[in-house]
């Protein structure tokens, strides 16, 4: 049981050390509204997770995007894993570490589906429901 | 022009620095990227060592899994127990160094899991995968060869393997091996860093080097030359007497004639500009391969090489100088004058032994040059007895023979010693040389102030040992103005109740330079007089404005004082100004008691002569004084 509590408690720790925050910052700022072009704002849930100086954060209530939540919430969401990518549909991306490398995935049809952008050079980051449906992407395979 | 040549002149050790700095500078960064390309062959050398056997086995292994089934990889993700049963093959391979094992599948540029050997850290077949070295991942994907690469961003890595398995000539996945830091990287790291810092060490070092080698050279590059003109001075011959090759030079002395009336004239700080301006003039005319010097104030050593020239070539470039000198124009306040330079030229300096005696000769040409009326070259001829007897009164003053004579100044009434004249000698074995055969040779040369001190300091020492005894030195109007011979009676001022200051007359006195010097002797305590009155540029208001203390009439008017009028009225006219203005009067040259007896019907107080006694050695004075 206290393994539990403990592993409970130190897992959203475990999900982020080694987070290059930098580059997920540089990435978050580079989302867009596609209709008025304006910066967006952030909720950031982690509190592991200092984006203080990088984005633009306000509270729940206001914001735009909320980073890693730990309910569920009717709002445009980042979640902070692979497997919550592929089950909230609210969720337009995922910040995770994989390997020891950050890893940083958008949906382009859920960015698209409310409105938002980001730059080409960050396409690499583009992922399609497709390819995240093992099913599908297993169909699509070359 | 005249710049630039005498600048190629003495600056050529400068620019092979300079040029040497550049090509040191280039073959240090050329060596500081080599360590770099070195550093990355140990990195890669170390890093094939730690995945050698690894890298072996897992071929092996691969190829059971692809079994040569061009589908494998939709076999394995639709295959659940086929995934895991090559997982657990893959498995094989992990040990203690490995951190993580996987293999990406790739579809539309995109990385995919499809194998992780990871248990604790499991990840789901086909979950997306975003490498953080793309740029490695995409090389080996397109070259289809395994490479090793260092990890420096990721915590708790050291490198990873890259391993692509192809499949009909091309990349299909790609088995990604991670390895955890060990002590091979750690000694990795340490090894590229101890090549990074040594080779950062040695680069400081050089530089260090490199810039004492220049700061040296700078240094001796300011003290060697004249700033403003960049030609040598004489502390840089005598630094390099003995690397100066004289043999391969003909060797020219030149002397601006009648300098010391420009500084008289105009200041000393206009004369400098002067001797500037002449410098200049002179080392337009030398090649790269000569050497000029500024020997002294206004005396210039030029060695021209003997590469390619001859004797007549020389002369005739000497002409040039000459004329070019003399054809200038000077200004000074608007004021426009002409100069003219001598020059004394020795051509055979292969015989001879020194650099020394090389200029010393060059010199006797110019002192030649000088008596012929000057503004002309002279080329030394050993065959001239004159020369060579001024070569060697030079060598005299230089080697202790010179001496001082001593006669008596004696109170005309009382016959009671009043104080000693020191007269030059020059001992040369039994042979004595006296004055007018040593001073009109060295005149206008360097070495006449060098008589002077020594004359000076040889009295000073009688005056220490004897301490009755009183002495009275000569002077010329321009040892006055030397500030080195004023020195020498600031120092031992203590003596100036004994040591009086014959100042002669026979050549003309710049009377307001005079002056002033004559002030700080007289602050200093020094009884002043005036010698050889009425032979030359007398003035008697001079007189009465350097406030003197002794007049002594000139020797050519007391002898011929009873047998000629003028003679006669000349001197009772001096002596009576000199009682109304409290100056006493001496008479020399006195040989009889009927001058005497004259002198004494003038007033006049004191008088030597042989009448008295002759100029003796020291060591043959009386008890008198003492």
């Amino acid at each position: 049981m206290k393994k539990l509590l403990y592993i409970s408690l130190l897992l959203p720790i475990f999900l982020v050390a080694g987070l290059n925050i930098d580059k997920v910052s540089n990435t978050l700022a580079h989302i867009k509204s596609v209709k008025t072009g304006k910066v967006l704002k952030f909720f950031n849930s982690n509190e592991n997770i200092d984006f203080q100086k990088k984005l633009k954060l306000t509270s729940k209530e206001n914001a735009d995007i909320i980073l890693f939540p730990k309910n569920k919430i009717n709002k445009i969401v980042i979640v902070d894993s692979y497997k919550a990518l592929q089950i909230n549909k609210n969720s337009i991306g995922a910040i995770y570490l994989k390997k020891g490398r950050t890893q940083i995935i958008f949906i382009e049809e859920r960015l698209k589906k409310n409105g938002l952008t980001l730059p080409r050079s960050y396409n690499k980051y583009l992922l399609s429901e497709c390819q995240i449906n093992p099913i599908c992407l297993l169909a699509t395979l070359e | 022009m005249q710049n630039k040549l005498t600048f190629f002149n003495s600056n050529r050790a400068y620019y092979y620095l300079i040029f040497t700095y550049i090509a040191l500078s280039f073959l240090l960064i050329f060596s500081y990227k080599s360590i770099g390309g070195y550093e990355e062959k140990v990195e890669n050398f170390l890093l094939n060592r730690a995945i050698g056997i690894v890298d072996d086995t897992s071929t092996n292994i691969l190829d059971q899994i692809i079994f040569k089934n061009p589908n494998f990889i939709r076999a394995n993700l639709e295959d659940k127990v086929l995934r895991a049963e090559n997982e657990k093959r893959l498995s094989v391979l992990s040990n203690q160094d490995i951190k993580s094992l996987y293999v990406l599948y790739l579809n539309k540029g995109r990385y995919f899991f499809l194998f992780d050997i990871d248990k604790e850290e499991h990840t789901d077949v086909s979950e997306p995968f975003i490498p953080e070295n793309e740029k490695f991942f995409t090389q080996v994907v397109k070259e289809k060869k395994k490479r090793v690469f260092v990890q420096r961003d990721i915590d708790g890595l050291s490198f990873t393997l890259l391993k692509p398995i192809v499949q009909k000539n091309k990349t299909v996945a790609l088995l990604v091996i991670d390895y955890s830091e060990n002590r091979l990287s750690s000694l990795l790291r340490v090894s590229v860093d101890f090549l990074s810092y040594s080779a950062l060490i040695l680069l400081f070092l050089l530089f260090v080097f490199f810039i004492y080698v220049l700061y040296t050279r700078y240094n001796k590059y300011k003290i060697y030359r004249n700033p403003k003109t960049n030609t040598y001075n004489r502390v840089y011959m005598t630094d390099n007497y003995d690397k100066i090759d004289f043999k391969n030079y003909y060797v020219a002395l030149a002397d601006i004639d009648f300098f010391k009336r420009i500084n008289n004239l105009y200041g000393q700080e206009n004369g400098d500009k002067v001797i500037i301006s002449v410098i200049k003039i002179m080392a337009s005319f030398l090649e790269k391969s000569d050497i000029f010097i500024q020997y002294s104030g206004e005396e210039f050593l030029m060695l021209f090489s003997k590469e390619n020239r001859t004797e007549e070539y020389v002369r005739e470039l000497l002409e040039k100088i000459r004329t070019a000198v003399e054809c200038t124009k000077f200004t000074i306040d608007k004021e426009k004058f002409s100069l003219t330079i001598s020059i004394g030229v020795l051509f055979h300096t292969e015989v001879e032994k020194s650099l020394q005696e090389v200029i010393h000769k060059a010199d006797t040409a110019l002192y030649e040059c000088k008596h012929n009326g000057r503004n002309c070259i002279s080329f030394f001829d050993i065959s001239q007895t004159q020369r060579l007897y001024r070569e060697k009164l030079k060598e005299m003053i230089e080697t202790d023979k010179l001496v001082c004579y001593y006669q008596p100044i004696r109170d005309l009434e009382t016959k009671e010693l009043h104080h000693y004249e020191a007269l030059l000698r020059i001992e040369d074995g039994d042979n004595i040389i006296f004055p007018d055969k040593i001073l009109p040779d060295l005149e206008d040369s360097y070495l006449y102030t060098y008589l002077t001190k020594r004359v000076i300091e040889y009295n000073i020492n009688k005056l220490r040992e004897d301490e009755k005894i009183q002495i009275s030195v000569n002077l010329s109007a321009d040892d006055l103005i030397n500030d080195s011979i004023l020195a020498m009676f600031a120092q031992n001022s203590d003596l100036s109740d004994r040591l009086y200051i014959e100042i002669l007359e026979n050549k003309s006195i710049d009377y307001n330079k005079v002056e002033l010097s004559l002030q700080k002797l007289k602050l200093f305590g020094y009884k002043i007089c005036i010698d050889d009155f009425g032979s030359g540029y007398s003035n008697l208001n001079h007189l009465l404005n350097l406030s003197i203390d002794y007049l002594k009439i000139d020797g050519s008017i007391i002898k011929e004082i009873h047998h000629d009028k003028k003679a006669y009225s000349l001197v009772k006219t001096f002596a009576l100004f000199c009682q109304q203005n409290n100056i006493e009067v001496i008479a020399e040259f006195i040989d009889s008691q009927d001058i005497v007896d004259i002198l004494k019907s003038f007033g006049v107080k004191y008088g030597q002569g042989w009448y008295f006694s002759k100029a003796v050695p020291y060591d043959e004075l009386g008890k008198e004084h003492k």
